[in-house]
């Protein structure tokens, strides 16, 4: 008997230390990734070239790329030029090749990715009466990107203040940030119209250019990290792919301009609601806010360059 | 003779005037038979016009200085009170006589109406000439027509010399006056153009004084016109300051015209030939020595020492260079040539020296080679040297290459318009620290300068809308020497372009490393560059064109490449030695001695010797030799050589 109570109580010593009751450090937290301003940032390896090469050698080129934006870089090249006559890169003078590896980061995974390119080299001295000589190389990344943006909106029926009823929201312009890329939505300014008892949203989108370089029309990557010619409204180009505010989407809404054209790095668009549409807002509601949600693509191209000295040896 | 003539005078006074008249004029001019009048005409015609020139100052004005009718005035005058009716009452009267001259004479009708003419112009000109200057007037008519009598009217016919006295009155009194009154030809006056005299230098017979006074109107009208930029005010108004003026300021621009054209026809020749030389030698375009080029490259003198800083008269002198040498392609050797020579202070005639690098091999010049870093000794050689201050020159020529580059951008120039609408720098995209980059060159006796368009160069899709160009120079680059020649030019220009300037590159195959394009200087442009001399920069220009665009870009969108060039001279380079040479000490006896030079013992004892027997004397006599210098009295010096 005694026996039994023994094992009784062990047991239910066990079960009770086993219950550490609520554990804080295994709570699960959610990174909202589309925040802030994210990019791909690239540079040469650590000695991958040095600083210094030599003439009649061989040297491999390391380039780390990491994706620090919220999204897949997507037909991505990145082309790497040496210098003629000093630096030839795979035999040639330039030469590109294809990232395959950078995905975007999630709200569960917010790690930057990485994918480390690596070309060969073999250098010559070109000018004999010189001992040495300062090259430029220049490393060109290009690839497509995107934009996922939402916000609440405010929906005011009553945008004159008539109704003496408080509301619960104001409409104003919201500026933002980015969205984890480097192009992204900064500004949003809504205002609505009142006719025949309906409301027609308004909203005047701000696009910025956050990062340093330049934008284009996605599935140019390749052409615009060649020598390709390029055409001018290939250049800081968007469109819209999604607008939805409600059940309101893109194609309710008419946006001007229809062709997204960066100027100085910024772009406005205006989309309203058009007198008339079967999904005009009824102002007969009180305040509200309602998720409105902007997606878009876009090209995006950097470049960095790196000084080395070439010895004659 | 005399008591003759005045008997004629008495019996016939009207023949003796007009045989005294006739006398005096041909005394003034001969006999005008043809073109056979005195010169006298011509005298008086100048006299006239001097006198009409500075009436004012001499203040005769009274009497000259006539300036013609002017008609503005005449209009306002003639017509301006009722006086105008007895004036042409009066010609009227004028016309009658003349009408009575017709009928009464024995005249054919070309006399008749030449002589209407000229007497109804003249009785226009009385009636119209007491509104201006009376006495000044009446002087030219007359002047005129003694001129008409005594001069041209005996070498042509009378209606032919009336015609002429005709066209001269109307010159004389109206023609200036009218063209005075179109601001462009201010410049036909009577100052610069004195009818009288050209008239009476055209009748005048053949002379020497003739032909040198068309000489000198020639010459003067051909500088008033190409050189002197006439600006003449109108002489409408009496030939008083204004013509007087001009033709004195006109005079001085003769003399300086004259004094111009020589000194302007030298330094016309001087600057076509600087201009030329220019045009054929070029600019120096501007390029940095590249610091990490290598060093010492071409021969550099490092010294040239002599043993001593002082010496005597009529020692021998060594003086010792060390020189250095590098070839651009450190394997190759230079070879260097060089000659000495030097100049006393005392004597300006520079004396040639021996070269070598041993006694035994003292030549007038020497060639030698030099490796890398092989220090090699030289040694100039000098006889006999006279006293006062001698300047040893060491000259060395050698053959040398220097090479330049210059860097450059290329871009695809649709992209770059593109990226310059949206104002995004490509410099600053790529990441280009040094926008216009300056070409760099070796170092060494002489540097290239590469220029060709601004960067970033722009690579149309079409070819033909590309243009460029490049410019290569090579420039002394020390100061103690020059370029003698060029030998060779060779550009290398980035492969997708090509030279357009067939008369001066050609193409010379492709670079082994870059497989740029590779031209080099035709021999006959190079043989146009040996006919000036060079010393200190040599260079040329020429058109780029775009032959394939893809080899030029690549697959980069922001593209480096490289002009370059190597140059191929001959070069001088010098340096100079001084020493001090002190008198020869005196000796104590006063026998009289010569100094010679060259090929006498040196001797410094009281004793003469005699250079031609070489033995003591104790009187000598100059030598024949052609060294020798000169001759001291009460000395007892000797100079010779080993």
């Amino acid at each position: 008997m005694k026996t039994k109570i023994i094992i009784l109580m062990i047991i239910m010593a066990l079960l009770i230390t086993g219950c550490s009751g609520k554990s804080k450090d295994k709570e699960i937290i959610v990174v909202d990734i589309h925040k802030g301003i994210g990019e791909l940032e690239f540079d040469f390896m650590t000695n991958m070239p040095p600083d210094r090469l030599y003439s009649k050698e061989e040297y491999t080129l390391g380039i780390k790329l990491i994706n620090k934006g919220s999204y897949d870089v997507r037909n991505g090249f990145v082309t790497l030029t040496g210098d003629p006559g000093y630096i030839n890169v795979e035999g040639g003078l330039s030469t590109s090749k294809q990232l395959t590896q950078l995905t975007g980061k999630t709200n569960y995974d917010p790690r930057d990715s990485e994918q480390v390119v690596t070309f060969d080299s073999n250098i010559d001295f070109a000018d004999t009466g010189f001992k040495e000589h300062s090259s430029n190389i220049v490393m060109t990344a290009c690839y497509d990107y995107s934009n996922v943006f939402s916000t609440s909106i405010c929906v005011d029926s009553d945008p004159y203040n008539l109704k003496a009823v408080e509301k619960t929201c104001t409409v104003k312009a919201l500026n933002f940030q980015g969205q984890g890329g480097p192009v992204g939505i900064s500004g949003v300014e809504t205002t609505y119209s009142k006719k025949n008892d309906a409301l027609y949203p308004r909203f005047k989108i701000t696009i910025s250019n956050f990062g340093k370089g330049e934008l284009f029309t996605p599935g140019n990557s390749e052409a615009f990290c060649s020598s390709k010619n390029i055409k001018r409204e290939t250049f800081n180009s968007i469109t819209l792919k999604k607008l939805d505010f409600g059940d309101m989407i893109l194609s309710d809404f008419e946006c001007t301009p229809s062709n997204i054209v960066l100027n100085m790095d910024k772009a406005e668009i205006v989309c309203k609601l058009p007198e008339g549409s079967p999904k005009r807002l009824s102002d007969d509601t009180t305040t509200y806010t309602s998720q409105l949600s902007i997606e878009f693509d876009y090209g995006y191209s950097i470049a960095k360059s790196k000084m080395i000295t070439v010895i004659q040896g | 003779m005399v008591i003759d003539t005045i008997k004629r005078a008495v019996t016939n006074p009207i023949q003796t005037a007009n045989d005294a008249r006739i006398y005096s004029l041909n005394a003034m001019g001969g006999r005008t038979n043809g073109i056979e009048g005195g010169l006298g005409w011509v005298w008086a015609s100048l006299i006239l016009f001097f006198l009409d020139l500075f009436a004012k100052d001499w203040h005769i004005e009274s009497l000259f200085g006539f300036k013609g009718i002017n008609f503005k005035s005449l209009i306002n005058e003639v017509f301006s009170d009722y006086m105008w009716i007895i004036r042409v009452g009066f010609s009227s009267v004028v016309l009658i006589i003349l009408v009575a001259y017709i009928i009464f004479g024995k005249h054919n009708k070309e006399e008749i109406f030449s002589f209407s003419l000229i007497v109804v112009f003249t009785a226009i000109i009385l009636s119209l000439i007491g509104y201006f200057n009376f006495m000044p007037g009446i002087i030219h008519l007359l002047f005129a027509w003694f001129m008409m009598f005594g001069l041209f009217q005996k070498s042509m016919p009378k209606q032919d010399a009336h015609m002429l006295l005709a066209v001269m009155l109307f010159i004389d009194f109206f023609a200036f006056s009218l063209v005075a009154t179109i601001p462009a030809l201010a410049w036909f006056n009577r100052a610069i153009i004195p009818i009288y005299f050209f008239v009476s230098l055209n009748y005048t017979r053949p002379s020497w004084v003739k032909n040198w006074l068309i000489f000198a109107i020639v010459l003067f009208y051909l500088l008033q016109v190409t050189v002197a930029n006439v600006e003449f005010r109108t002489a409408g108004e009496r030939m008083g300051d204004d013509s007087k003026l001009s033709f004195i300021q006109s005079l001085g621009r003769v003399k300086e015209g004259i004094t111009n054209i020589f000194t302007g026809v030298k330094q016309g020749y001087q600057q076509e030939k600087e201009e030329t030389k220019k045009d054929l030698m070029g600019t120096s375009y501007v390029t940095e020595v590249d610091a990490k080029s290598k060093q010492d490259l071409g021969i550099t003198i490092k010294s040239f020492e002599p043993f001593s800083s002082i010496y005597t008269e009529g020692d021998n002198v060594t003086i010792t260079a060390q020189i250095i040498g590098r070839n651009i392609e450190d394997e190759d050797k230079i070879i260097v040539t060089g000659v000495c020579w030097g100049k006393s202070s005392l004597d300006s005639k520079p004396v040639m020296g021996k070269i070598g690098t041993s006694n035994s091999n003292m030549k007038d010049n020497f060639t030698m080679t030099i490796s890398m870093y092989d220090p090699r000794s030289i040694n100039c050689f000098f006889k006999n040297i006279t006293k006062g201050s001698f300047t040893a020159t060491i000259n060395l020529t050698f053959n040398d290459t220097s090479q330049g580059y210059l860097t450059s951008y290329f871009i695809d120039r649709d992209r770059f318009i593109t990226l310059k609408s949206q104002e995004i720098d490509v410099f600053t995209t790529f990441g280009i620290p040094v926008r216009v980059p300056i070409s760099k060159s070796t170092n060494g006796p002489a540097k290239v300068g590469i220029v060709t368009v601004d960067p970033p160069i722009l690579i149309p899709e079409n070819p033909e809308d590309f243009s460029g160009y490049i410019g290569v120079s090579l420039t002394n680059n020390w100061f103690n020497g020059k370029i003698l020649g060029l030998n060779s030019m060779e550009i290398i220009i980035p492969n997708g372009l090509a030279l357009d300037c067939e008369n001066l590159f050609t193409e010379n195959g492709y670079d082994d490393i870059t497989n740029d394009k590779k031209y080099i200087l035709t021999s006959e442009e190079i043989n146009n560059i040996k006919k000036y001399k060079i010393e200190n920069v040599v260079s040329r220009t020429c058109s780029i064109k775009l032959t394939d665009r893809n080899a030029v870009l690549g697959q980069s969108p922001f593209v480096t490449k490289y002009f370059r060039s190597n140059i191929n001279y001959n070069y001088l380079v010098k340096k100079d030695a001084t020493v001090s040479v002190k008198s020869k000490p005196k000796d104590l006896s006063t026998t009289t001695t010569t100094t010679t030079v060259a090929n006498t013992a040196i001797q410094t004892s009281t004793n003469v010797i005699n250079p031609s027997t070489n033995t003591a004397d104790t009187t000598s006599t100059p030598t024949t030799n052609s060294n020798i210098i000169a001759q001291e009295e009460n000395t007892n010096l000797m100079i010779g050589g080993a």
